[in-house]
């Protein structure tokens, strides 16, 4: 009996060590495919971003942008995020629609500031890709889905722009995974509430959003790249159940003039 | 080990043979080697004891390398529809899996060989393993 378990052993240090061995070999950086660099991430991003404002969409709003900061601000300072430099961008579209870009920018189309009912709902979906962000989800699917070849030879400045806009093609139409969506609607729901915001807001989004689904009004992209909303917004309500929440007052402008800081850039 | 005859051995030497192609098939999907060598497994079960002694070696032979095989396919679907990603630790890994099924291979084919010669073949670990399970 003893010779079984000393083989045993054996044949298990054996596997255990030749893996040890082999995983030492760099066939792969780590930095590389975990996390793409700091300076490509800024550089992919700088890239979109200009390719977006190159199609005259973005609005330049200070009083817009006070506000937007402020929520942002909140969300990230009260939950310890490494997101402070995270940039908003708000683009001229009547899709309703955000999301998150490589090196901390953050994409909010007009149109889902006007289908928000109040600060609460933004701030929601704002600490929703705040968290994909946080938990690097966007380089992740990037690398997933574009690779690292595409994204290095974008980032060098080789690639066209006809590349950029692919990428935020990628990045505004097609969601993140499961596992992924319900870790950032976990994060936003906690996040919300240390930052003073009611959770609830997040969760009411996305059932007007469940509700829409059958009657979809054109532009609708949030609904299609974040599926499930029914389900997770009776689990942000869950998550909320466990959560010390103090509504505090973010920003002081009624909602309506926050919208109609919008006006006169939307369509 | 019990002197064989030559219907016994070419069975046992069968035995082995199958396993090699199951390893073939099975190294994409895992589940297959195990089924096929259980099967094969029961259908010798109330064979002569050198028969059921290499369809035992042949079997728990495999279940190592299904464990092995299992966790690679679980890792390789979690790479490709998962959140997970290609890293040094992960390549490693299938490395060590192809060598250790390549291992398995040489073993086997040797197995099948010596054992249709009516020699007998004790593998590492295994062998004894075998002695232990597996009573005339």
């Amino acid at each position: 009996m003893q010779k079984i378990i000393n083989q045993f052993l054996v044949l298990l240090l054996a596997f255990f060590l030749a893996w040890f061995l082999l995983s030492q070999i760099p066939f792969v950086s780590r930095d590389s495919m975990e996390k793409l660099s700091k300076k490509t991430e800024k550089k992919l991003g700088d890239l979109i971003v200009k390719s977006l404002e190159s199609q005259g969409q973005k609005i330049y709003s200070a009083p817009l942008s006070q506000i937007l900061d402020s929520i942002k601000q909140k969300i990230c300072s009260r939950n310890s995020f490494d997101s402070l430099n995270i940039k908003i961008h708000v683009i001229d579209k009547t899709d309703i629609n955000a999301f998150a870009l490589p090196g901390d920018n953050l994409v909010i189309y007009s149109g889902l500031i006007n289908y928000a009912k109040n600060a609460d709902e933004l701030a929601g979906v704002m600490a929703h890709e705040i968290a994909h962000i946080e938990k690097n989800h966007v380089t992740k699917k990037l690398l997933k889905e574009i690779g690292l070849a595409m994204l290095m030879t974008i980032a060098g400045g080789d690639a066209g722009p006809e590349i950029a806009k692919e990428v935020l093609r990628t990045l505004s139409s097609t969601g993140f995974d499961r596992k992924q969506e319900r870790e950032a609607d976990k994060i936003a729901a906690e996040s919300m509430a240390k930052a003073g915001f009611d959770p609830t807001s997040l969760a009411n989004f996305f059932f007007r959003l469940a509700q829409s689904d059958g009657n979809l009004p054109a532009g609708l992209e949030w609904i299609t790249t974040h599926p499930d909303t029914n389900d997770r917004a009776a689990e942000i309500l869950e998550i909320k159940k466990n959560l010390a929440f103090k509504p505090e007052v973010c920003i002081h402008t009624p909602w309506d003039d926050v919208k109609k800081l919008l006006g006169n850039h939307s369509k | 080990m019990v002197v064989s005859n030559d219907f016994e051995r070419e069975r046992a030497s069968n035995i082995y043979l199958m396993s090699l192609v199951v390893v073939l098939v099975g190294l994409p999907l895992p589940i297959l080697n195990l089924l096929a060598t259980i099967i094969v497994y029961f259908s010798n079960k109330n064979s002569t004891f050198f028969v059921r002694w290499h369809s035992t070696q042949a079997l728990l032979s495999q279940i190592f390398i299904v464990v092995v095989n299992s966790v690679g396919f679980s890792w390789t679907l979690s790479i490709v529809f998962g959140n997970e990603v290609v890293t040094n630790l992960y390549i490693g890994y299938i490395i060590t899996l192809f060598l250790f099924n390549l291992l398995e291979f040489i073993a086997t084919i040797k197995a099948a060989i010596l054992v249709r010669n009516g020699k007998n073949i004790s593998f590492w670990f295994f062998g004894p393993l075998t002695d232990l399970v597996c009573k005339p």
